[in-house]
């Protein structure tokens, strides 16, 4: 069975079809990059399956489960979780705090009124790991806010990761970031995809063709390859998409 | 409103330094009533601020920590004395019969019937209030406190119309031999109240549904990315943020033992808004402070001038306008200034400011005295620091604004000493 299963989604916004029937099955524990011209709806894509949008039309099964149309908690609970392209932290908590709230949903604490936070045994060994995780020990109780990009974007994807989903998608995880950052960054994302299955949209080839096990190319709202790195560096539909029809 | 917000407090194992501001605190309480014995006026204050000291901290729970603006907070102030009230009655009854349920409760655990009361209330209504956070919740709590004040008049028998319902706080059983027919017998309740309510909403920030409170205050789109709905979560602080609000009700219940519908309306919600402010959002104690500072200058204003409702009002702007992390803020700054040790390069940039400051006030203020000697007096004179001030004599006005120049000049002077530092 598939991690995700995708048959003819579809989403418009009024009469503007972003979406036009993707089928897509992500294998479990696959890095799956989603790659595409700006504005091919990757991200729009990625709001379908997280649940920010209901889509318009077709089906989505995380392990074998329908979970199209459903709230973004509820789609959280059930294991898919998401990052945001643009950092989306809780500005005025610390980066431990944030860590901390991310890991209430998994240890069922975050309605908890009779207990201090520090006591939830569960919650603060989680966070205290995906700290570690992703290296900001040093910084732990600096508001989110005040934290350099690169720091922040870590931050993100701890926050993703700290509930322990077993579909992780990461919405351009390296946008923004120097080369250094972004070497520290796959590391980070190659330790984050261990035992969970990835999606990952990114703009940067080079990172994509590192990560990736499959590349889909999205192109106005529709999948046009499918394959192995191999494969998509050498298909003329996704030349034709990036470089324009002379190429072809 | 980053600026307006708190930094959740840094998590500590347990020390003697986080409890010393209990301690303190304790101490201050027990030793208040010594040093005002025998004032009559100071117990009545005490008890004033004591009562916006928890009705202030209740109310940030939604605003400081939950980012929610309220304007209708005083509906679970008011409903919750209402309880109050007609418990004590209750009370009083049943112990002239000398049974019944009531006959054994003590008027000591009002407090306690105010916060079932402003829980259960918040618990009825909230759900659709917290849907959205921002205008959309101001607006609605706005509509709520106009549409229960006027409630308030329509049903007599709950609300006693205009006039109000009054209670007696000396009937029933005594707890501790605390006799509330005594001033200090009163205080000893409200410090009682007082310290519990603290101690128990500043613990509420440290639990899991505290920081998620602050979560939802940052940032609601991604709380449901993290596995919450924000409207739980608000609703849930909704809920405690009334029944806070509502045990402060019941505190005034005994205090004053009368509750009129105008307790429901939108001059306490405001009062409590203004408060809040004043105190600062972001700290934990700014609504303590604000709450102490807007209760004496609402009641000791009033002896030295005319005009007491413009000041408060003036310093409210002033301190949304120019610091709007309240008094609060400017004392957690200077603590944490003292603690790494920059106090010493800082001190002179705000020292400097704080006495622009004062000049620009005194300036202000004898300006503002003389204008309402000019337009209602019948002396035209203004006392003003035991000097006299004609408000026909040029001089005095040249007085006013040679102090408002210097402010100002004092300000644009030492403007780098700040920005150096800042």
């Amino acid at each position: 069975m598939s991690a995700l299963s995708i048959k003819n989604l579809t989403k418009n916004f009024g009469l503007a079809e972003v979406i036009c029937g993707v089928d897509l099955e992500v294998e479990k524990g696959e890095i799956h990059a989603v790659i595409g011209p700006n504005g091919a709806g990757k991200s729009t894509f990625f709001n379908l399956l997280s649940g920010a949008f209901p889509p318009s039309g077709g089906e989505i099964r995380l392990n074998g489960e329908s979970i199209d149309g459903l709230t973004p908690e509820k789609i959280q609970q059930r294991g898919l979780s998401r990052s945001f392209q643009v950092s989306n932290v809780f500005v005025n908590l610390s980066v431990f705090e944030n860590l901390r709230c991310a890991c209430f949903k998994t240890s069922g604490s975050g309605y908890v009124f009779w207990r201090a936070a520090s006591k939830i045994k569960a919650a603060n060994e989680r966070a205290e790991e995906v700290l570690g995780l992703i290296g900001l020990e040093a910084l732990r109780d600096v508001p989110a806010g005040a934290l350099p990009y690169a720091s922040q974007r870590a931050l993100e994807i701890g926050m993703t990761i700290a509930s322990n989903a077993d579909v992780v998608i990461l919405d351009e995880p390296t946008a923004g970031m120097s080369n250094t950052e972004t070497a520290q960054a796959i590391s980070l994302i190659r330790q984050v995809a261990e035992g969970r299955t990835l999606m990952i949209v990114e703009h940067d080839m080079g990172v994509v063709f590192e990560l990736a096990d499959r590349i889909s190319v999205l192109v106005y709202g529709k999948i046009v390859a499918t394959g192995t790195p191999e494969e998509i560096r050498n298909d003329p539909r996704v030349k034709e998409a990036y470089l324009g029809e002379e190429a072809a | 409103m980053n600026d307006l917000t708190a930094v959740a407090p840094r998590q500590n194992r347990f020390s003697w330094r986080a409890l010393s501001p209990w301690v303190i605190s304790a101490a201050v309480l027990l030793l208040l009533p010594v040093v005002f014995a025998d004032n009559g006026t100071a117990f009545t204050l005490m008890n004033l601020i004591a009562i916006n000291i928890v009705f202030a901290l209740s109310y940030n729970m939604l605003l400081g920590q939950g980012g929610m603006l309220s304007f209708g907070h005083a509906v679970f102030y008011g409903l919750g004395s209402y309880g109050a009230m007609h418990a004590m009655n209750a009370i009083d009854e049943a112990s002239y019969v000398g049974e019944g349920f009531w006959s054994h409760v003590p008027v000591v655990s009002m407090p306690l019937v105010g916060m079932i009361v402003g829980g259960l209330v918040a618990l009825v209504i909230g759900w659709p209030f917290c849907r959205r956070a921002g205008t959309a919740f101001a607006m609605i709590t706005l509509g709520l406190g106009e549409m229960v004040a006027a409630a308030g008049q329509m049903f007599p028998s709950i609300f006693g119309g205009e006039a109000g319902i009054y209670g007696n706080r000396t009937v029933g059983p005594q707890w501790f031999g605390l006799d509330m027919a005594h001033a200090t017998g009163v205080y000893w309740f409200m410090a009682f109240w007082t310290f519990l309510a603290v101690l128990a909403i500043w613990a509420f920030t440290r639990t899991p549904l505290g920081r998620m409170s602050n979560a939802v205050r940052d940032n609601p789109d991604r709380l449901q990315f993290i596995g919450y709905p924000p409207r739980n979560i608000r609703f849930m602080v909704f809920i405690a943020s009334g029944a806070f609000g509502g045990l402060a009700g019941g505190m005034a219940a005994v205090n004053y033992e009368i509750i009129t519908p105008e307790a429901l309306g939108l001059i306490p919600s405001g009062t409590v808004l203004l408060m809040t402010a004043v105190g600062g959002l972001g700290v934990f104690y700014g609504p303590i402070v604000g709450a102490v500072v807007v209760s004496l200058m609402n009641s000791m204003l009033s002896d030295y001038t005319d005009a007491s409702i413009l000041y408060v009002g003036l310093i409210f702007l002033a301190i949304v306008m120019f610091a709007p992390r309240g008094l609060g803020g400017g004392l957690e700054q200077v603590r944490v200034a003292a603690k790494d040790g920059s106090l010493v390069n800082r001190l002179p940039g705000w020292l400097s400011g704080a006495l622009a400051v004062i000049l620009i006030s005194l300036g202000l203020i004898l300006i503002i005295e003389l204008l309402f000697q000019l337009l209602h007096g019948d002396d035209a004179t203004t006392q003003f620091f035991g000097l006299e001030f004609k408000a026909v004599s040029i001089i005095s006005w040249i007085w006013s604004l040679i102090l408002f120049g210097a402010g100002v000049a004092v300000m644009r002077v030492t403007r780098k000493l700040r920005e150096d530092n800042a």
